[in-house]
């Protein structure tokens, strides 16, 4: 082995709700924060709708229109792990605890969606009725397979269409998993990014030749607003750091007002802050971790296809002719 | 008419290796590995793990030829005294074991199992 350790970044986490965690990753590199990130966004697997049979459908929006927008319908996929898509291959670690058998993994799901457009009298008086992510009749064995919010009281469902007395729709939706980069309707996140938080330096004995007016007007020229000057010392000071955008405009100020230098920003080194939110279709924490193990798997296939190669070359060593090893 | 099918992005196809290795000819302990069906997500990754590790690596890069071709290839030279192709897979179980440190680590956050 080569004399170089894998490196134990540390990891703090900011805020943690239900729709987002903002989390910190210190002592790695660039490259790994720019891979999770990546990742996250593109290869995390989730469930979405992705073929749709329609039976039947006058209303005002086209097959291929409703089809669409029933597949950005976030399902909740928090089962994903229990699924198949049709490139991969089986796994065999899919045993079952108590049985010992292995699984059989899913493929896909079914919802249905019949909705008939009802009389204003039979639909409070409404001229339209709405179909929305509601009115999807869920796999009856697959409960907890659902479009997100599915029937929760207080909660708006997701439009798909609107009909007009008379209109109908009926169709049969298929769930299958997937990664966003087949189609944007499998991408986990509505945010992933991270930035890197700087560290600024106010150099206090050089701004004191400055008058009031003068500190007002170094404070003024940022324009996030950075800085501030302290009411009681007078002392410019920084207010809220991580709101900085690397404008640069306080520094190119406080030359011009004769104190360049004063103030130095640079960024922190081997610190990266990640803000994730999720679609709803995973929770954000698990965004993360999904990334993490899809990075893990990916890495593991690589270093097994690479120890392949390295057998290979051995073997032909192993042949021994005194001739310079050559790989396949 | 002439797109590609999405999935080319990503699944290997029959005939393929996830892996190839060229020896450079013209270069001692130099190879040209080819890693089918990635991208620059793990192609900038490797890449600078092959940098951390200045024992042996001497040279390390990589480039995503054609952007409809989704392949990356790596260039990587070693010291005389550790093969090229090792070093690669050295790189590629250091992440491994990073990305369980970073899992552990944001598991132990959060709370979960």
């Amino acid at each position: 082995m080569s004399g170089c350790k894998s490196r134990n970044p540390r990891v703090n986490i900011l805020e943690h709700n239900a729709e987002s965690i903002k989390f910190e990753l210190r002592e790695t590199h660039l490259s790994v924060a720019n891979a999770l990130r990546r990742v996250m966004l593109s290869e995390v697997p989730t469930l979405a709708i992705d073929l749709v049979e329609i039976h039947y459908n006058n209303t005002v929006l086209n097959d291929e229109f409703i089809t669409h927008r029933l597949g950005l319908i976030p399902i909740v996929s928090t089962k994903v792990d229990k699924f198949r898509a049709w490139y991969e291959e089986d796994e065999e670690d899919d045993i079952d605890e108590q049985t010992g058998l292995p699984i059989d993994p899913l493929t896909e799901v079914e919802f249905t969606l019949d909705v008939l457009g009802r009389e204003s009298e039979d639909n409070d008086g409404e001229e339209t009725t709405v179909v929305t992510s509601n009115d999807i009749v869920l796999d009856s064995l697959h409960p907890d397979v659902a479009p997100i919010n599915y029937k929760v009281e207080n909660v708006k469902p997701i439009v798909i269409v609107k009909l007009r007395p008379g209109q109908a729709i009926s169709l049969k939706a298929t769930v299958r998993k997937g990664i966003g980069k087949d189609h944007a309707k499998w991408n986990p996140c509505a945010t992933a990014v991270f930035r890197v938080p700087p560290a600024i330096r106010v150099n206090q004995q050089m701004l004191s030749g400055l008058s009031d007016a003068q500190r007002q007007q170094l404070v003024d020229s940022c324009p996030s607003r950075c800085f501030r000057v302290n009411p009681d010392t007078k002392e410019v000071e920084v207010q809220n750091a991580d709101r900085y955008t690397y404008d640069d405009e306080i520094v190119r100020k406080a030359e011009l007002l004769g104190v360049g230098g004063a103030i130095l920003v640079r960024e922190k080194p081997e610190h990266f802050v990640f803000t994730v939110e999720t679609t709803g279709s995973l929770p954000p924490h698990q965004i993360v971790l999904g990334a993490l193990g899809t990075l893990k798997k990916k890495l593991n296939v690589l270093s097994r296809d690479t120890a392949r190669v390295l057998g290979e070359q051995n073997f032909r060593e192993g042949g021994g002719d005194g001739f310079p090893m050559e790989y396949a | 008419m002439n797109a590609q099918e999405r999935y080319e992005k990503f699944v290997l196809p029959d005939d393929a290796h996830k892996v190839t290795v060229v020896k450079d000819e013209k270069v001692e302990n130099a190879v040209a590995i080819t890693v089918e069906r990635e991208d620059h997500t793990i192609g900038n990754l490797i890449r600078h793990e092959l940098h951390r590790d200045r024992e042996y690596v001497q040279f390390a890069g990589y480039k995503v030829e054609h952007p409809l071709e989704h392949k990356v290839k790596f260039q990587v030279k070693s010291s005389m005294d550790r093969d090229p192709v090792e070093c690669f897979k050295d790189a590629l179980e250091r992440l491994s074991d990073e990305m369980s440190n970073i899992e552990q680590a944001i598991k132990k956050k959060v709370g979960v199992d």
